[in-house]
C-alpha cells in the first residue's frame, strides 16, 4: 500500500520548471531513494510534499487523505518528519533541548506555561532515550553549535525520530560527511527503516544501491525512471542522464 | 540556601523592598515606582523581543491604552482599583489579539514598521478623540482607590508609600509568573521559534499561533504597567504612544541585555529612567546623551550589560542559578 502519493505535481519558479507532472507512490515500510543531478527538483518535491511550497497544480495524498495546501505543522502532526539538505537544527540550545522540543510537540504539551520543562518527566525520559539511540548522550548538554558536523547531522536525524513519524523524508543525509560517517548514517537508516517508511534523497550511489527497495530518478523536474536497484542500474536512459556508467 | 539568596530575582525583591528606607526623605519615591512599572512593562515586552525575536517598536500603544482604559473604567463603570487594572490588561490583550492576526505572520523589518504605524494610529486617535480621552490635556482625575478584598477589609493606596508597596507586590507576582513562563514548555517553543522558525514548524509547532500568544502576553503586561502608571500620575496621556516614545521599552531591554538574560530588562529600565531623570534635570537635550550611551553599548556591549557579564542565558536553560 502507498503511504504517500503525489498526483501530477507541477511547480514553476518564474520560467523555470522545477517539477513537471510528478506522480509517484511511496510504498509503506520500504526505503525509497530519489536520485537525480543537482537542480533536478528533488528538494522542491520534498518541499511540496511537506507544505513548505504549494504546488501550482497536482495533489498530495498521505494515507489516502488529501493534504495539498495544508500548513507544515498540520502535515507533521499526521506523522511526516523531515531532515534537510542544509543542516536545520536549533543552534543556540543544547542537543537535549533540540530533541526534547520534538518530543514535547508530539505529546502536544507546548502550551503549558506555568510548569518548568524540568518537571515533565515523560518528555525528558523519552528525549534521553532518543539521545542514547543516536549516540549523543555524552554531549547532550553542550551548546549544539559546538557539535562536530557529523554529530549535527545525527542530531537532526534524532530530532526527526523523536517525532516518531510514520514517514521520514531525508534530504541528502550524508552530504558533506567523510566516508566513515557516511557508513554510520547508512547503517542507521537501515536500522530505523524497520519501524518506519523512509524516502531519502541521496547522491552516494553506494548508499543508494545498498539500502533502497525502490529508486526514483528525477531529471529536469521529471520522473525518468522508477524501479529496483537492479532495474535502475540496467536502465540506459538513467545511465545517460545521470549515472554516467557506474560499475 | 546561599544560592537562593544570590539569585537575581531575590536580589531584585530585596532591593525594592528596602529602597523606601533610603529614598523616602530624598523625594525619589515617584521615580522608584516609575522604575518598577517600567520593569513590569519591559519584562513582559521581552517575552516578545528577547524570547520570540519579534521587534515591536509600537508597544507604547499598549502601555498608553492600558492607562486610558484604567481611567475610563474608573470614571464610567466602577470607581475601584482591581477592575480597572484587570480591564486594562484584558483590553490590551484583546487589541493585541486582533492586530496580532496579521502581525504574527510578519517578521523582521515589516513587523517593526507595522508596529510603529499602529502605535502612531492609536496616538492620533487618543490625541484627537477629545470627548473620551481628554485629547491634548490627557485624561485627568485617575484615582488610587483603596483596595478592597471581597468587602472584608480594605487597604488605602493613595499615599505614596502604600502605593509603592502595592506596585512592589504586583512586580513580584509579575516577575515570578514571567520566570515560570520562560522555563515552561511555552517558553521553550517561543525561543525555538526565534532561533529557527522553519524547524519549529517541522517539529509540528504552529509557529504563527505561538508568535500571536507572545504578542498577547506582552500586551497584557504592557496594559498592566500602563494602568499602574495612570494611577501613579493620576492621569493618562497620549505621549507614550507616540512613535518616538514607544521605542523606549526596546532600549531598556537592549541596554540591560534582555536578548541574552532574563533579568536584563530590570537593569535596563532602572538605568534608562535614572539617566533620563538625572540628565534631563541638567539639560533639555537628554536624548542626545542617551543616544551616545546607546552607541557606546552597541559598540562595546552588543549583548547589553548583563549579556556582557553573562549572568545566565535567555534560553532559560543555562542559568547560573537554577533552584527557584
Ligand atoms: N525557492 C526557489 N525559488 C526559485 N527557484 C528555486 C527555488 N527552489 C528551487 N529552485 C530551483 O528549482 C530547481 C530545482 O531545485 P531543487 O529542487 O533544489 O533541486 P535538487 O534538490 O534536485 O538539487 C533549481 O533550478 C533551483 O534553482
Ligand atoms: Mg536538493
Amino acid at each position: 500500500m502507498a503511504i504517500l502519493e503525489t498526483a501530477n505535481i507541477e511547480k514553476h519558479f518564474g520560467g523555470l520548471i522545477a517539477n513537471r507532472d510528478i506522480s509517484i507512490k511511496i510504498e509503506e515500510g520500504a526505503i525509497t531513494s530519489i536520485i537525480g543531478p543537482n537542480g533536478a527538483g528533488k528538494t522542491t518535491l520534498f518541499n511540496i510534499m511537506t507544505g513548505l511550497y504549494k504546488p501550482d497544480s497536482g495533489r498530495i495524498l498521505f494515507q489516502e487523505q488529501d493534504i495539498t495546501g495544508w500548513p507544515i505543522h498540520k502535515i507533521v502532526e499526521l506523522g511526516i518528519a523531515r531532515s534537510f539538505q542544509v543542516l536545520n537544527i536549533f543552534n543556540e540550545i543544547s542537543p537535549f533541548e533540540n530533541i526534547r522540543l520534538a518530543v514535547q510537540s508530539r505529546k502536544k504539551k507546548g502550551f503549558h506555561f506555568l510548569r518548568s520543562t524540568k518537571y515533565f518527566d515523560d518528555i525528558n525520559e523519552e528525549a534521553e532515550t532518543v539521545l542514547a539511540e543516536i549516540g549523543l548522550a555524552s554531549v547532550k548538554n553542550i551548546p549544539t553549535k559546538e557539535l562536530s558536523y557529523g554529530n549535527k547531522r545525527i542530531l537532526e536525524i534524532g530530532i526527526t525520530l523523536a517525532s516518531e513519524p510514520k514517514l521520514l523524508l531525508m534530504d541528502e543525509p550524508t552530504s558533506g560527511l567523510p566516508s566513515s560517517e557516511t557508513e554510520r548514517i547508512k547503517e542507521f537508516i537501515k536500522k530505523i527503516s524497520e519501524r518506519l517508511t523512509i524516502v531519502v534523497i541521496e547522491h552516494d550511489m553506494n548508499v543508494v544501491l545498498t539500502i533502497s527497495d525502490t529508486i526514483t530518478v528525477l531529471h529536469q523536474g521529471r520522473v525518468i525512471a522508477q524501479g529496483s536497484p537492479e532495474e535502475i542500474k540496467a536502465n540506459n536512459q538513467v545511465q545517460e542522464a545521470y549515472l554516467g556508467g557506474i560499475d | 540556601m546561599v544560592r537562593y539568596f544570590r539569585h537575581p530575582m531575590f536580589i531584585t525583591f530585596a532591593v525594592f523592598l528596602i529602597l523606601p528606607a533610603f529614598i523616602m526623605k530624598l523625594g525619589f519615591m515617584t521615580l522608584a515606582i516609575e522604575v518598577m512599572i517600567w520593569i513590569i512593562f519591559a519584562m513582559g515586552y521581552n517575552i516578545l523581543l528577547g524570547y520570540t525575536g519579534l521587534p515591536s517598536f509600537g508597544h507604547g500603544l499598549f502601555f498608553g491604552t492600558g492607562a486610558y482604559i484604567c481611567g475610563l473604567i474608573q470614571q464610567h463603570i466602577i470607581a475601584g482599583t482591581w477592575i480597572p487594572i484587570l480591564g486594562s490588561m484584558l483590553f490590551c490583550g484583546m487589541i493585541a489579539g486582533i492586530v496580532g492576526l496579521f502581525l504574527a505572520r510578519k517578521r523582521g523589518i515589516y513587523f517593526a514598521l507595522l508596529t510603529i504605524a499602529l502605535t502612531q494610529l492609536f496616538f492620533f486617535i487618543a490625541f484627537l478623540w477629545d470627548g473620551v480621552t481628554g485629547g491634548e490635556d490627557g485624561l485627568m482625575g485617575i484615582e488610587r482607590y483603596a483596595l478592597t478584598f471581597f468587602g472584608l477589609f480594605s487597604i488605602p493606596i493613595e499615599g505614596i508609600l502604600s502605593y509603592y508597596y502595592f506596585v512592589f507586590v504586583i512586580l513580584m507576582v509579575s516577575l515570578i509568573l514571567l520566570w515560570k513562563m520562560v522555563h515552561s514548555p511555552l517558553g521553550s517553543v517561543l525561543y525555538a521559534t526565534k532561533q529557527n522558525e522553519v524547524r519549529a514548524k517541522y517539529l509540528g509547532y504552529n509557529s504563527v499561533l505561538y508568535k500571536w500568544i507572545a504578542l498577547v502576553i506582552s500586551a497584557i503586561f504592557a496594559g498592566l504597567a500602563g494602568a499602574l502608571y495612570a494611577m501613579l500620575m493620576h492621569g493618562a496621556f497620549a505621549n507614550p504612544m507616540h512613535w518616538t516614545k514607544s521605542g523606549d521599552v526596546v532600549m531598556m531591554v537592549l541596554i540591560g541585555g534582555g536578548l541574552t538574560n532574563f533579568f536584563g530588562p530590570i537593569l535596563g529600565a532602572a538605568i534608562f529612567i535614572a539617566i533620563r531623570d538625572i540628565i534631563s534635570s541638567i539639560t533639555e537635550h537628554w536624548y542626545l546623551f542617551y543616544g551616545l550611551l546607546i552607541v557606546f553599548i552597541i559598540l562595546f556591549l552588543p549583548e547589553g550589560i548583563l549579556g556582557y557579564f553573562r549572568v545566565g542565558h535567555a534560553s532559560g536553560r543555562e542559568e547560573v542559578l537554577e533552584e527557584v
